[in-house]
């Protein structure tokens, strides 16, 4: 009955008269008007209400006991305030939950899959425990709860492969890549052909790890694949092989523009887009797009390694980089580089070094494209060149903080302990002779963010001694940054005392 | 006995909570002492922060511009007195602790001794009161035209939420606050609950006919109607004249809802002798805290009751708190609908009313979360209930992992908002 009215109310009671009344009683309340017919409504809900009765539902599947231990109340606590208002931590609380065999609390677990950053996923996925992993099973959903739990699981890496969202299957590919790089390249070569090209390109991209000759023969096949995004991955890594033809051809190719003589290095390419580079690996300019001899140069670039060009130079790395800084066409080059992720290798601290000096120097100081370049070389230093390279970046004012940014974690003993010292010594100024220095403050925040996370666990006893005095002008900051250091430090305490 | 979920419970949100454990290390604090009516510290953040707690009710004053309460610090200061009691010397109280204390016994005070009124006007009030009845009455007319030239043109043909709105702002400036909010919350109803909304604008009909026979309806129904047109009595009188219930009542659960500039706040309580459940409904405007009772907790002493059939709306009389109690809870669910059953009997206009049932799990079925008792009997769980942004079903799943507890729950006639669970002995709110 509380249907068909409720049809007649939807339709308008003058419309329902024309249409077959579903129950008699129900048209009896529509022809009464609408006051009666809202009543009936009424009328049958409360006793609808009154009379509700629960489905009957079989038992759901129990959780299995957990087989990891739980981290002590107070450590649980600990997770709890960093899920919450630290995020800055989760990667090592995780981390360290793992590394000393224990799960999360079920409390906190409902506050993690909450997460979007999908980076945490393998680490949360490892601390999940059982119950992790059957939440995820029960709901048919999180499924990354369940593929990536154990990485160095080989058959659980192919499931994951096999059944896992793109992003967990790129991840598992990789992993595996890692274990066993021939058998992971196979599993892939099997796939490979039922998969749409958005998704050939997405896992493609995972046999950059340990690339090698046995991956030659399948790339090369690729450089004709139906899709040419396809092709034009398959060329970004074949690039990378050092025996590969296709490289071969691009190093002939640079070497046919490459000129070095008593004024410098020289690119000599033709103004228009030349046949002679239109072999394979050199993208032609999409219609409408004018060719320039720089925007040639720069895709000369993308295509070629940055050490076949100090191979073909003939020189030092320190000369080549200084050689490359003189040259018209330094900028194209170095972006046709970093634009494929070129493998800079011993060229990133002669180039950084140069930047550094060319930086300082009047007419340049402050071009930003500069300063771009040189923090794209932060990122690809090797950890030993920063050791060389660090009282030359503290000294550098633009450079400082970007240093600090790029700085690997966490921070060598030789870097973090003339840091600390140096800050011990800011701590006890006079101050005030800092009164009102507002860039200075905001400098030693920045560094300070930075130095949090920074800082290896070995240092934390000395960066907390540090005294300040209650008038100094960056107190609250320094204080903020030892009760930060030590939530951190609780990490440690809390999971292996 | 101050516990650490006691303390949490206090808590105005997850990320004070947070902020109040990082406060609650010893680096932090200064000056921490104890008397037998008060914590105090001094907490050293970007400035010295005099914190103290009365522990007669753990109300709170910091020295700090936060506009939360109780504060981080107050909070830290709380679970600091939970981790490490004996770092809490006895102390004389500071000044800046007495005058507070002082302050607050002379507010409670005056308080309880209701201050000389001033002779009514009875004339004034009466005329008061015949212009409200006039503007409620020719709200309620309007209202009712529209109702029915809605249900007459067809509810299809309109956009139902904007005339809902419209109808509903209307009945508010007629001074009919109850009715208004009970169509926007009809308005709130989610397109898959069409029938619902349907449904509910035959109650508002009811509502609407009870109005018309108001002077015909016993003292009873008439102070049920009133309440759900807006002409609830005021809290003083329910405390003066309110039927008194004494008992023991536990504490299962706050859910606070953003309305139009307030906040409203419900709290569930549980008459540990007869099961029943009574309504603590509060309305708080910007950052007033309210009574912020800790679920989990037990109130010893009397409630004042509104008048009405509903018997459900309470106001707290003197009561104490009492911790480390468990919910006399119900058998299954065939018992708490008996409960809801008396409930819509009593009143068919309340919308929901709160249970407490052992040995239940959560299950789901069809994607939708429900909760099971020993019998196998299903309720589903409301999407997206409780508070904060957690789903609440989802984190219950989680905790419980299948396995039987004690849980507290309200339920509307369709489905089941979560408010607590016991969790080995102790009381989780949700």
């Amino acid at each position: 009955m509380s249907d068909s009215v409720r049809l007649a109310v939807t339709l308008g009671l003058n419309r329902a008269a024309g249409f077959e009344p579903a129950e008699a009683l129900s048209m009896h309340f529509v022809n009464r008007g609408p006051a009666d017919a809202l009543r009936a409504l009424a009328a049958n809900r409360i006793l609808l209400e009154a009379a509700s009765q629960p489905l009957q539902l079989e038992a759901g599947i129990k959780a299995p006991a957990e087989t990891r231990p739980l981290a002590r109340q107070s450590a649980a606590t600990l997770l709890q305030i960093i899920f919450a208002t630290e995020s800055w931590l989760t990667h090592e609380a995780l981390e360290v939950l793992d590394a000393r065999g224990l799960r999360l609390p079920h409390a906190a677990l409902a506050a993690v899959l909450q997460t979007t950053d999908a980076s945490l996923r393998t680490k949360i996925a490892k601390v999940a425990g059982e119950r992790g992993r059957w939440f995820a099973k029960t709901l048919n959903e999180y499924p990354w709860l369940l593929q990536i739990a154990h990485t160095n699981d080989v058959h659980q890496l192919k499931v994951s492969f096999d059944e896992g969202l793109l992003p967990e299957r790129e991840a598992a590919l990789r992993e595996w890549r890692n274990i066993d790089a021939d058998a992971a390249r196979a599993a892939l070569q099997a796939a490979f052909a039922q998969e749409k090209a958005d998704v050939r390109v997405r896992l493609l991209a995972a046999l950059a790890v340990k690339l090698s000759h046995a991956d030659l023969p399948w790339l090369e096949s690729l450089t004709t694949d139906r899709a040419v995004s396809v092709q034009h991955a398959a060329r970004l890594l074949l690039i990378s092989l050092p025996d590969s033809a296709l490289r071969g051809r691009n190093r002939q190719v640079l070497a046919s523009a490459l000129r070095f003589d008593a004024e410098g290095m020289h690119l000599v390419v033709p103004e228009s887009w030349p046949s002679a580079l239109a072999v394979d690996g050199l993208i032609a300019p999409t219609k409408g797009q004018t060719a320039s001899r720089a925007f040639t140069i720069r895709v000369l670039a993308s295509v070629t390694e940055p050490l076949d060009w100090l191979a073909l130079s003939g020189l030092d790395a320190a000369s080549f980089a200084q050689a490359l800084l003189n040259c018209a066409y330094f900028k194209e080059v170095f972006e046709g580089w970093i634009e494929r992720d070129g493998d800079l290798g011993v060229l990133v601290e002669p180039l950084l070094a140069a930047l550094m000096l060319r930086a300082r120097s009047p007419e340049n100081a402050g071009k930003h494209h500069y300063q771009m370049l040189r923090c794209q070389l932060l990122n690809v230093l090797a950890p030993d060149a920063w050791l060389r390279m660090w009282p030359e970046l503290l000294c550098d004012s633009d450079m400082r903080y970007f240093a600090f940014r790029a700085l690997p974690k966490p921070w060598a003993g030789e870097i973090a302990e003339p840091w600390l010292r140096q800050l011990a010594e800011q701590s006890l100024d006079t101050p005030d002779s800092h009164i009102g220095n507002y860039a200075q403050r905001l400098e030693l925040e920045a560094e300070l963010r930075v130095a949090r996370a920074g800082l290896a666990p070995a240092q934390f006893a000395a960066a907390l001694a540090i005294k300040v005095s209650a008038e100094h002008y960056c107190f609250d900051v320094i204080h903020q940054f030892q009760r930060e250091l030590e939530l951190r430090s609780r990490i440690y305490s809390e999971f292996y005392s | 006995m101050l516990t650490a979920d006691f303390v949490q419970s206090l808590s105005p949100d997850s990320a004070s909570t947070a902020a109040g454990r990082k406060l609650s290390g010893l680096r932090d604090w200064k000056g921490l002492s104890r008397s037998p009516r008060a914590l105090w510290g001094e907490c050293q953040g970007s400035a010295l922060y005099q914190t103290r707690i009365d522990l007669t009710d753990f109300a709170s004053k910091c020295s700090c511009p936060s506009r939360k309460f109780p504060c981080k610090h107050a909070l830290g200061l709380l679970f600091l007195a939970v981790d490490a009691a004996t770092n809490l010397l006895d102390a004389p109280e500071p000044v800046w602790v007495s005058e507070w204390l002082a302050q607050r016994g002379a507010k409670a005070v005056a308080k309880a001794e209701p201050a000389e009124k001033k002779p009514v006007d009875e004339k004034a009030q009466a005329k008061r009161s015949d212009a409200r009845l006039i503007a409620i009455n020719a709200g309620i007319n309007l209202t009712e035209r529209w109702l029915h030239d809605l249900v007459t043109q067809g509810i299809a043909a309109v956009n139902l939420d904007r005339q809902l709105e419209t109808a509903a702002t209307r009945l508010t400036d007629a001074k009919a606050g109850a009715l208004a909010e009970r169509l926007r919350q009809i308005a709130a109803l989610s397109e898959t609950e069409q029938n619902r909304r349907i449904d509910e604008l035959g109650y508002v009909q009811l509502l609407i006919d009870l109005w018309k026979k108001r002077e015909q309806l016993t003292p009873a129904w008439r102070s049920e109607l009133d309440a759900w047109i807006g002409l609830s009595g005021r809290e003083e009188d329910v405390l003066t004249a309110g039927v008194r219930v004494e008992g023991q009542f536990f504490v299962l659960g706050a859910i606070e809802v953003e309305a139009e500039r307030l906040r409203e706040r419900r709290t569930w309580l549980w008459d540990q002798a007869s099961s029943r459940s009574y309504l603590l409904l509060e309305f708080l405007f910007g950052t007033a805290r309210g009574a912020l009772l800790p679920a989990g907790t037990q109130l010893n002493g009397a409630l004042a009751l509104y008048s009405g059939r509903a018997q459900q709306r309470v106001v707290l009389g003197d009561t104490t708190l009492q911790t480390d109690v468990q919910p006399r809870a119900r058998l299954n669910f065939s018992e708490s609908l008996l409960d809801y059953a008396a409930q819509i009997a009593r009143s068919p206009f309340v919308r929901r009313s709160a249970s407490c049932v052992a040995n239940v799990t959560v299950c789901t079925f069809e994607k939708q979360f429900y909760l099971r008792d020993c019998n196998g009997a299903a309720l589903p769980i409301l999407s997206n209930s409780g508070n904060g942004n957690i789903n609440t079903a989802l984190l219950l799943y989680l905790r419980t992992g299948g396995a039987a507890c004690t849980i507290a729950f309200s339920f509307d006639g369709y489905a089941v908002e979560l408010l607590g669970f016991s969790d080995a002995l102790r009381w989780v709110s949700l």
